[in-house]
């Protein structure tokens, strides 16, 4: 076997989380859950690259908050985002002037984020450690597609990239604390390419990364995905995620009805204005860090594999007819609840 | 707004309808002189199917035609121009001819054909008037 | 470019499968309506240039077309034509209110980059190949026909 997953042993946790969105996040079902939204895209700031370091500034900010502490006691922060080398998240890393590692894996930063951060805290490198992956939809179209206000169709298989931010402070688990979660193993992806160029069908393009991930991750551990009570992609949307399906009952695997789900299908629901399904780094960080970590402290998921899913593409390749490249990272998840059983 | 969609056009339809209402071929001759030509191309434009409202008007020394093109023709709206106009130097080869078929000359033609027939204009008015309507056409860049 | 290998060609397969088609039908449908509204729009611009000013059929054109600009100005600082263009695609896109958003959006979403190397420099990135393409294509025909009427063939 190829590259092996990482097996954490000393139970790295995610103690506290938070959550800002937009304001079109406000019509997620989800949106009960999360700690914030904005009521306006520019967020009273000067351009959409400064409201994304705002999103990213409160989201860390609620969750110093929930945590109590103080930005000195942070050992790192370990986050990313779609824009231009990284500034939204460098610029809030400057604000809080906390050691700091950029994160680039397009959609997949978050679990990128989580597993390093576990491995980090895992190898008793770093005591807390907040990780996290951040978008902005006006940013990111205005990078990666047309200006905001122009007026291009956008065909059905597009996807609506979410404003927002999720964090999560991850710790080594001990007697007096009361985690979310326990990281329990991860899975780095690689990086697969179908030889996919339309950057209007971003699904389709992560799929083999998303399929090969979860395939590696349940060879690797010896699990099927009768053991998880959830697998959770990050952003593939309508048609990515019935495509990894398809691809995964190709090697074997078949899933129950409503335990294999994706983040992009669940953020919006189906709603017209959004075409395929939600994207970007937000999408799965928040709903990961917002409603399955709620449901995780809850016990009602025991365990579930978190697979975030990203398209490493910028402008320039695609332009210059370079197929996308995607990557998928899998983080196994479990519920407190099992250990308070045992 | 749905409904806003489809009332729209509809508006616009029938207000186009009023605008272009028919007026019937006419005639003005603020010179005698040129009568007679007046009549063989009023006569020679009522018979080409593809026109319908026609105004000639004869000044001292210029003739101006203005008419409108049926729907269907006006992709020959250029053929048509050049028939007439052919027709026209063929027939009074020392006559000037202005011939046009824009809306705004017929316009403006008809409002004068109108003032003329009130008796609101002298003469000289009527002339000053024609000679800036061809001058109009002419500006036609 | 690389020809597709044998497992890309399996996976387009897969995904032609699962794939979301444009509803072409639909979508002209929607496009002809739109455009159609657009041009009624301006024809009835220019039509009041024609009655209410000095202007004849064939120079009410330009005023006309800086009128349409000007809606498409407004509508898209107001947010509007984005939305109007996801439902009519070609609609809102081919007629001349389609340039001017594709100028004016690019400059609008530029604006927080300064007037010099935002908005100028960013302004026709959209438009921009337009008018180069436009302009070279004039030039062809125009060579082509001053050189069909210089050897007699047309006049």
């Amino acid at each position: 076997m190829d590259t092996k997953t990482w097996f954490f042993k000393n139970k790295p946790a995610i103690m506290f989380s938070g959550v800002v969105g937009g304001p079109f996040e406000k019509k997620s079902p989800y949106s009960s859950e999360f700690d914030q939204c904005m009521d306006s895209l520019w967020m009273e700031q000067e351009s959409f690259e400064k409201a994304n370091r705002l999103l990213i500034e409160e989201a860390i900010e609620i969750l110093m908050k929930k945590a109590a502490i103080e930005p000195h006691e942070i050992d790192a922060l370990l986050m990313g985002d779609l824009i231009n080398q990284l500034t939204p998240t460098s610029l809030a890393a400057r604000t809080l002037s906390v050691p700091y590692l950029g994160l680039f894996s397009a959609c997949a930063t978050s679990m990128e984020g989580l597993a390093l951060s576990a491995v980090l805290v895992d190898g008793g490198y770093s005591g807390k450690i907040i990780t996290g992956a951040s978008s902005h939809n006006a940013a990111v179209e205005k990078q990666f597609r047309y200006p905001t206000e122009y007026g291009g169709q956008k065909p059905p298989t597009a996807q609506w990239t979410v404003t927002g931010a999720g964090v999560a402070l991850i710790e080594k688990y001990t007697a007096q604390s009361s985690p979310y979660a326990f990281i329990e193993k991860a899975t780095i992806g690689k990086v697969a390419d179908e030889g996919m160029k339309d950057p209007y069908n971003m699904g389709a393009a992560m799929a083999p990364a998303a399929a090969d991930v979860i395939h590696r991750h349940l060879t690797q551990t010896n699990q099927t995905p009768d053991d998880f009570d959830l697998i959770v992609t990050g952003d593939l949307a309508w048609i990515g995620h019935s495509i990894t399906e398809d691809l995964l009952k190709e090697k074997g695997w078949t899933f129950k009805e409503g335990q294999f789900l994706d983040c992009g299908k669940l953020f919006y629901v189906e709603n017209p204005g959004i075409q395929a399904g939600a994207s970007g780094p937000a999408c799965s960080a928040m709903l990961f860090y917002s409603h399955f970590l709620n449901e995780l402290q809850k016990g009602s998921i025991k365990k579930m594999l978190a697979v975030a899913t990203g398209a490493l593409l910028s402008p320039l390749t695609f332009q210059q007819g370079e197929s996308i490249p995607c990557i998928a990272h899998a983080v196994e998840l479990s519920s407190p609840s099992n250990y308070q059983v045992n | 707004m749905k409904k806003w969609i489809y009332t729209f056009p509809l508006m616009m339809l029938l207000g186009g309808c009023a605008m272009f209402e028919k007026v019937g071929p006419s005639e003005l001759i603020i010179h005698d002189t040129h009568e007679e030509k007046v009549h063989i191309i009023n006569e020679k434009l009522q018979k080409s199917e593809e026109l319908y409202d026609t105004i000639i008007i004869a000044g001292e020394d210029k003739i101006l035609v203005s008419y409108k093109v049926h729907h269907m023709n006006r992709f020959h709206m250029k053929k048509i121009e050049k028939k007439i106009k052919k027709w026209t130097e063929e027939e009074f080869p020392d006559q000037e001819v202005d011939v046009s078929s824009d809306y705004k000359i017929f316009l403006e033609s008809y409002n004068l054909f109108q003032s003329w027939e009130d008796g609101s204009l002298s003469i000289e008015e009527a002339q000053k008037k024609l000679d800036k309507i061809i001058t109009l056409k002419n500006d036609l860049t | 470019m690389a020809k597709q290998t044998a497992s890309e060609k399996s996976y387009q397969s897969l995904v032609n499968a699962h794939d979301r088609k444009r509803p072409v039908l639909i979508n002209c449908i929607k496009a002809f309506l739109v455009g159609g509204c657009i041009c009624i729009i301006g024809q009835a611009v220019t039509v009041f240039y024609i009655t209410f000013f000095s202007f004849t059929e064939q120079t009410a054109g330009n005023p006309s077309v800086a009128t349409m600009i000007f809606f498409a100005m407004f509508l898209t600082g107001f947010g509007v034509y984005d939305r109007l263009g996801q439902f009519a695609g070609a609609g809102s896109a081919v007629p001349v209110t389609g340039f001017g958003n594709a100028v004016i959006s690019a400059a609008i979403e530029h604006k927080t980059e300064g007037f010099v190397l935002g908005v100028g420099g960013n302004m026709f990135k959209l438009a921009g190949s337009v008018i180069i393409f436009g302009v070279f294509a004039a030039f062809v025909l125009a060579t082509i026909k001053t050189l069909l009427s210089y050897f007699g063939v047309v006049n």
